[in-house]
């Protein structure tokens, strides 16, 4: 049923990226290479409303799946005693303290999570750039034929294998 | 067909009503601002599959073991509708496989990193994500430099293979 659902979520998005050439990183693109800002208008417009919509609902009491956190993977899937889930939890609580201490912002900044993110987003974003669009826009590329994007999901699917059968354990060390 | 054009904040508020309501009145969490991501999605769905039928305990999201975790397959089959309803579905043919097979491997190792694709980034940083906020700024900055190497490349985007010089 969820499963169903899930899918004809993804069947409207699909429809409508395809109709309006949705695409997050060539609409930043376009407005620093030739500042055309219909493409940013969308990921404006959708930044605004997930905030309005979020906002309503949340003091609406609607939304009870809580605040996002990066511990977001559940952790009794992780295999329990790996070292990977046991930092996670400990990381988690560090936050929650320096969130009802200090303020939100440090407990921020001070985790090591904070420049992981930066800097992972960064490589994404030139990676993204030089692909010639996001994820979503390259499944929809390869939907209208374009066999390039073909192997561009290839990729998306073989590194799944690659993190976690290879860098998944030399990470716990750094993560 | 008469052809449609959807303009593309038409398409980001569509989209932003969809994925938070979804969640809302769907019930798609534990993991908050779940309800749409490319990254996290399939490397739920290729998880599942593959704990399914080696016995593997991979991670996924708890959300995974309620729904088979169809978005990019939804996704695929959607766009693909629309193309051929409107008559734009092309086949072009490939020009840089390897090039593309390496940017698909590595946004995927990041978007498993920092937990989204670019879609659920700017989704998280609406709802309000520190960390959210902060992928959006390094993606605004990574967008930057890739433009720079575009700019100095001189193509388009991969694909345009650089012309011998004759003579």
């Amino acid at each position: 049923m969820m499963s169903a659902l899930l899918f004809l979520l993804s069947l409207a998005v699909g429809f409508l990226a395809q109709r309006s050439r949705m695409c997050f990183v060539a609409g930043i693109r376009d407005y620093f290479l030739v500042r055309d800002t219909e493409l940013l208008l969308g990921l404006v417009s959708f930044l605004v409303t997930v905030f309005f919509l979020t906002s309503l609902f949340y003091s609406l009491n609607v939304l009870k799946s809580g605040f996002p956190q990066f511990g977001e993977i559940d952790i009794d899937t992780v295999i329990k005693r790996s070292n990977f889930s046991f930092y996670r939890l400990r990381y988690l609580d560090g936050f929650f303290e320096t969130t009802q201490g200090n303020g939100r912002f440090q407990g921020v900044f001070t985790t090591p999570f904070f420049y992981v993110t930066l800097s992972g987003a960064l490589l994404m974003g030139t990676v993204s750039v030089l692909a010639g669009g996001c994820a979503m826009r390259q499944h929809v590329m390869f939907a209208q034929g374009r066999m390039d994007s073909f192997y561009y999901l290839l990729g998306f699917y073989c590194a799944v294998y690659f993190y976690y059968l290879v860098l998944y354990k030399p990470l716990l060390r750094f993560y | 067909m008469k052809r449609m054009y959807i303009k593309p904040w038409i398409f980001g508020v569509c989209a932003g009503i969809m994925f938070v309501s979804a969640e809302a009145f769907l019930k798609f969490y534990p993991p908050a601002c779940y309800s749409f991501c490319l990254t996290c999605h399939v490397r739920d769905l290729v998880n599942t599959v593959t704990n399914v039928l080696f016995g593997t305990r991979f991670e996924t999201a708890y959300l995974a073991r309620k729904a088979l975790m169809l978005t990019s397959p939804g996704l695929l089959v959607g766009a693909f509708v629309a193309s051929r309803l409107f008559g734009e579905y092309r086949r072009i043919r490939k020009s840089r496989p390897l090039l593309y097979f390496l940017a698909g491997f590595t946004v995927m190792i990041l978007g498993i990193l920092i937990f989204g694709c670019p879609t659920r980034i700017v989704m998280r940083a609406g709802y309000g994500d520190l960390y959210g906020v902060t992928a959006l700024f390094g993606l605004f900055a990574g967008v930057y430099i890739g433009m720079l190497i575009m700019k100095r490349l001189k193509t388009a985007v991969l694909p345009v293979r650089p012309r011998r010089r004759i003579g």
